[in-house]
């Protein structure tokens, strides 16, 4: 399962906010985009999932055309987890990670077994079967992150895309989540797409990044390649210190004092 | 990763959700089979309160409970014969007159609106993820104020539409009222359900403003307008065929909204994410608009603006189902049925001879009850 994003334009009327943006992710590894506010990393997962319509270019899943996908049958093959959904709803856990068989179901057919296992299996897989029965009002954020990516899950995709998953989260969450998004990209030989805006986070999980500014692609390649100080002054205008653990190997970024130097257009 | 520890008894956890879930099907059926019960009796008790009795203000004993049951039978399975062309003779007696000819379609007509206002009132809570939402927060109630103002004080003077003036209008009214709000809040062909809100309530408050004004200059047809705006089934009694009409509408439309009950569970999650789900989210909710209107308009267009039964009833049956819309709106259009035929049995005969609109008993006798549950549950499901 190869997802390729090919010359993708994309504009809010007379705006643009994508431009020319050309990448692939593979199977089994996690591709990371980052990007200052309103770099159109969001409009970017929109358009991957055909929710709005690119000006120019096009996504192609397995050399299949986005386009010609139905909504339902697309939404089988990928499934978006984006930064906002009001678990509100006075369903419980089960119930709502039930919804996402949604694509699976005919007009007329109801839940069979099979959908109730897929969802007992999801639970487990996120680590949260203890809240199956729970009322979804009831969960602290991070049980709710949880929740979205299980209802994500359930349709059972190829392609999984995560919009800021760790947003507010606390650091502990924040580990689980991309530890989660990490393990299912192995096992489930899956694609996972995730925006971050933690860029030790991005470092740290992502086998490959891309970064976004004003809708191009600066820059993409292996984390090494990517997060180095002269990508991160120029996109965000922010000096950064890159250290590395010495036991584990593992990056991480500090801004460093006084650093902003510039406002970024 | 250690702050949620998964469970370690998953099988036992797996068993306990089949038996969960079986037990709320068999729960879902129970609610449903009391639903129709409820309906049922509310409808014979209606139709056995009149001043020509059997139960009823009045001393006149005209009717027997016999009478009633008889005439139910027998003139049900003639009608039935007749929709096959089967001949059939019909005789003409007094219990048939006041129990097929009058009582009848004016119950029927009470359960129809009942279930229109019930349904599109969950619908629109739905789509609005609002639970102030109601049938008439498009402006369509307003809308057909104007056009049932209209045909009040222009009497019979529009020859050709004969006795279809009063509802021709007023759905007409509506029709025209949310054409503009949908127009309003379309923009390059995105609708926007947040937009379309304030559009419904800005054209709403515009046609009560032109209501108000005729109200106000109607003379001597003030009263026949304000009954009208208070809502009444006194409108349809004894005619068969406007029954028949808003059925062939009502019916149908009530039924297909039921085929997107579990797309309306998704809507709760959020447009974006219930896109991602693979919902066409536009599609839908373009679809349902129009079918809520739709059974909206014509149920106001036979009997007049019925307030609080599309507000209250949803509400009163998620207390008891939950959110899931595969059993809510069953349930909400059965219920929303049995309670407008008994609030025009009461309206009927509170203060007889004189009738009250039923929308002053709607909100009398709702409001407290709804108001003691909410407290008590202390959730709506919102």
């Amino acid at each position: 399962m190869v997802l390729k994003v090919e010359n993708l334009s994309f504009r809010y009327e007379n705006v643009g906010v994508l431009n020319d943006v050309t990448f692939q992710a593979k199977q089994g590894g996690i591709t990371g985009i980052i990007g200052p506010n309103g770099s159109g990393k969001t409009t970017l997962l929109r358009c991957i999932a055909n929710v709005l319509k690119p000006n120019q270019g096009a996504v192609f899943i397995d050399g299949k055309d986005t386009r010609i996908f139905k909504n339902k049958e697309l939404a089988k093959v990928l499934s978006v987890v984006p930064q906002l959904t009001s678990l509100t709803t006075g369903f419980t856990v089960f119930e709502t990670v039930l919804l996402g068989r949604y694509p699976h179901l005919g007009v007329f057919q109801r839940e069979s077994k099979k959908d109730y296992q897929v969802v007992n299996s999801t639970l487990e897989r996120v680590g949260i079967s203890h809240l199956a029965k729970r009322d979804v009002d009831e969960l602290s954020g991070g049980e709710k992150q949880l929740v979205t990516i299980a209802l994500a899950l359930a349709q059972e995709p190829q392609i999984l895309c995560l919009d800021e998953p760790t947003l507010h989260l606390d650091i502990n969450m924040q580990y689980m989540i991309m530890d989660l998004c990490k393990e299912i990209s192995r096992d489930k030989r899956i694609v996972v797409i995730v925006v971050l805006h933690d860029l030790t986070l991005a470092a740290q999980y992502c086998d490959d990044l891309i970064i976004l500014k004003n809708g191009k692609v600066l820059a993409m390649g292996p984390p090494d390649e990517v997060i180095v100080e002269e990508y991160i002054l120029n996109t965000y205008g922010v000096k950064v210190i890159i250290g590395q653990d010495e036991l584990t190997g593992l990056k991480y970024i500090l801004p460093s004092l006084g650093s902003k130097v510039k406002t970024i257009q | 990763m250690s702050s949620i520890t998964p469970n370690s008894n998953d099988t036992q956890n797996q068993v306990d959700v089949y038996e969960f879930y079986r037990k709320k099907k068999l729960f879902w059926g129970l609610i449903l089979t009391v639903s129709v019960l409820v309906l049922v009796i509310s409808a014979f008790i209606a139709l056995m309160f009149g001043s020509a009795g059997p139960i009823g203000p009045a001393s006149s004993r005209l009717l027997t409970i016999s009478d009633v049951i008889q005439q139910i039978i027998r003139n049900s399975s003639q009608f039935i014969l007749k929709m096959v062309g089967y001949p059939v003779h019909e005789e003409t007696s007094i219990q048939k007159i006041i129990i097929w000819d009058i009582r009848f379609p004016r119950i029927i007509m009470g359960a129809l609106a009942g279930m229109a206002l019930a349904v599109a009132g969950t619908i629109m809570q739905a789509l609005f993820r609002n639970p102030m939402a109601d049938p008439y927060i498009l402006g369509l109630a307003s809308g057909a104020s104007v056009g049932a103002s209209i045909a009040i004080i222009a009497g019979g003077t529009i020859g050709f539409l004969a006795g279809y003036i009063l509802p021709v209008f007023a759905f007409g009214g509506s029709l025209l009222t949310i054409i503009i709000v949908y127009y309003i809040s379309n923009i390059r062909g995105m609708v926007r359900i947040d937009t379309l809100l304030l559009s419904g309530i800005a054209v709403g408050s515009f046609m009560a403003a032109i209501t108000s004004f005729l109200t106000y200059i109607s003379g001597q047809h003030l009263r026949p307008i304000i009954f009208w705006l208070m809502g009444g089934l006194a409108l349809v009694e004894g005619d068969w065929e406007s029954v028949m009409i808003a059925a062939m509408i009502i019916v149908p439309s009530c039924v297909i909204c039921l085929i997107f009950a579990r797309s309306l569970n998704l809507l709760l999650l959020g447009e974006e994410t219930a896109q991602y789900r693979g919902l066409d989210v536009q599609k839908v909710q373009k679809i349902l608009l129009v079918l809520a209107s739709l059974i909206t308009g014509v149920s106001v267009a036979f009997t007049g603006v019925i307030g609080f039964v599309g507000l209250i009833i949803p509400h009163l049956i998620r207390l008891v189902t939950g959110p899931d819309h595969r059993i809510l709106l069953p349930t909400s259009s059965l219920i929303g049925a049995s309670f407008l035929i008994m609030a025009d049995v009461v309206a009927k005969t509170v203060i007889y001879p004189t009738e009250l609109p039923v929308g002053i008993i709607t909100a009398l006798c709702g409001t407290p009850f709804f108001l003691y549950l909410l407290r008590k549950q202390k959730k709506i499901g919102f």
